[in-house]
């Protein structure tokens, strides 16, 4: 390493520890060892100088509470996050739990608007009578469900005791001003609210009525009003007969 | 299994009481010399400490990077210099080489005054405070935070020939005003 070498390393690194820089300054008998002296005193100098800033007291300890601080602030924003996605999520489901549940109550095929129009599909030859039955024929249709007819359905030109899905019931078909009305009244299952329904081409209600349940099908709503007070009478007419003597 | 006392406080997981433990050891083996280099890089107490808390709160959410505990100081002064240089626009180094001043200013540094007899140590202090960053930060660098001119030039995208005329001129500068004068170097390129 030459002089000019030797000085412009000093000048840049003075605490260099490369072997041919310290030969040099063992060696050169030209000033550079002198140098190499005077360039420690002035780093030592610079040195003292930069550590000789005393950093506030508690230093550590104040950045220690600053980041528990901050990441229990942390904590708890992602706690909110977390708990804010939980609630949405939560609330997404349930929301399509309601819609499918509804769904399956609408469309499903254990409704009872879908057993009564499965039922019909079966049976679609009532709705071509038009002859009227009379009391005589209907009594026992009745009496076979353990119902006792309070008032024979005027109109009624079919009566069977059916099955509708897994329920007992009484098929009546009534002709109101012309049009056939099915009405099922199902014994012993009991709905709690009433509801209209359109459903494979049928209109229909469903009702609770006594102990059990009268579901109407035809193919408009028309006479649907007329078939209800009939079923009723005959049905709960004997019950309310009862109640008004008392 | 013995129970819990009503008054201690609840069990936390080892995994962040050893992550927590950590950041304890690297926040109080270090934050000195971090206040120090950002008090000499900002000269100021308070942004200093500011510094300081911003360094260690982003170390604390990167700790998980830092896989050499060796290299822990280089590793928090680089994220206390970008911290740094995100309040305050960073002018260009001036990386004029300095061929032609090279003989003279080496002549100055051989015929000098003794370091140890020119200037108090407050004056000095202040010299520092006044280089211009791009003096005062390699020289930082280097002497409190022990990079090599390679490391600094890494650091600062610069060519270390770069960096060595950059501490040459931060010592040089600092000789010459604690000597109180005017170098060949200086009145040949207008140096401050």
């Amino acid at each position: 390493m030459e002089c000019l070498e030797f000085r412009r390393r000093l000048a840049a690194e003075p605490r260099s520890r490369d072997p041919d820089f310290l030969a040099h300054r063992d060696s050169c008998r030209a000033g550079c060892t002198e140098s190499w002296w005077r360039a420690q005193r002035l780093e030592r100098r610079i040195e003292g100088v930069l550590e000789s800033i005393d950093p506030p007291s508690n230093l550590a300890e104040k950045i220690l509470l600053a980041q528990a601080t901050a990441t229990r602030a942390e904590a708890r924003a992602r706690l909110r996050r977390r708990v804010g996605m939980a609630l949405a999520a939560s609330l997404v489901i349930a929301l399509v739990a309601f819609g499918y549940a509804w769904n399956l109550r609408e469309t499903g095929a254990n409704s009872l608007a879908a057993m009564a129009i499965a039922h019909m599909n079966s049976e679609a030859y009532s709705l071509t009578m038009t002859r009227p039955i009379d009391d005589q024929e209907l009594q026992p249709v009745f009496a076979k469900l353990g119902l006792s007819l309070a008032s024979a359905p005027s109109r009624t030109v079919f009566a069977a005791d059916c099955m509708v899905g897994p329920y007992r019931a009484v098929h009546l078909v009534l002709r109101e001003n012309g049009r056939p009305v099915t009405a099922l009244y199902l014994v012993g299952h009991r709905i709690a609210a009433a509801r209209d329904f359109v459903r494979s081409g049928w209109h229909g209600r469903e009702m609770p009525m006594g102990d059990g349940t009268l579901v109407l099908l035809g193919n408009g709503t028309q006479g649907f009003t007329a078939a209800e007070r009939a079923v009723a009478e005959a049905v709960l007419g004997s019950a309310r007969r009862a109640l008004t003597e008392s | 299994m013995t129970p819990r006392k009503p008054d201690a406080p609840a069990p936390v997981s080892s995994s962040v009481t050893a992550r927590q433990r950590q950041f304890d050891v690297l926040v109080r083996a270090h934050a000195n010399d971090l206040y120090r280099f950002a008090y000499w890089l900002c000269g100021e107490d308070a942004r200093a400490q500011d510094l300081v808390q911003e360094t260690l709160l982003r170390a604390w959410r990167a700790l998980d990077s830092l896989r050499d505990g060796a290299a822990a100081k280089p590793w928090l002064l680089t994220i206390l210099r970008r911290e740094h240089a995100r309040g305050y626009e960073r002018k260009t180094f001036d990386l004029t080489p300095i061929d032609d001043g090279w003989h003279e200013s080496i002549a100055d540094e051989a015929a000098g005054i003794d370091p140890e007899q020119a200037g108090s140590d407050a004056q000095l202090r202040e010299m520092i405070l006044k280089l211009e960053p791009k003096y005062r930060e390699p020289l930082l660098m280097q002497v409190l935070g022990g990079f090599s001119c390679e490391e600094i030039a890494a650091e600062l995208g610069v060519k270390p020939g770069a960096v060595m005329t950059q501490l040459f001129r931060a010592r040089h500068k600092l000789r010459t005003l604690l000597e109180g004068g005017t170098t060949h170097a200086e009145a040949r390129h207008g140096m401050p």
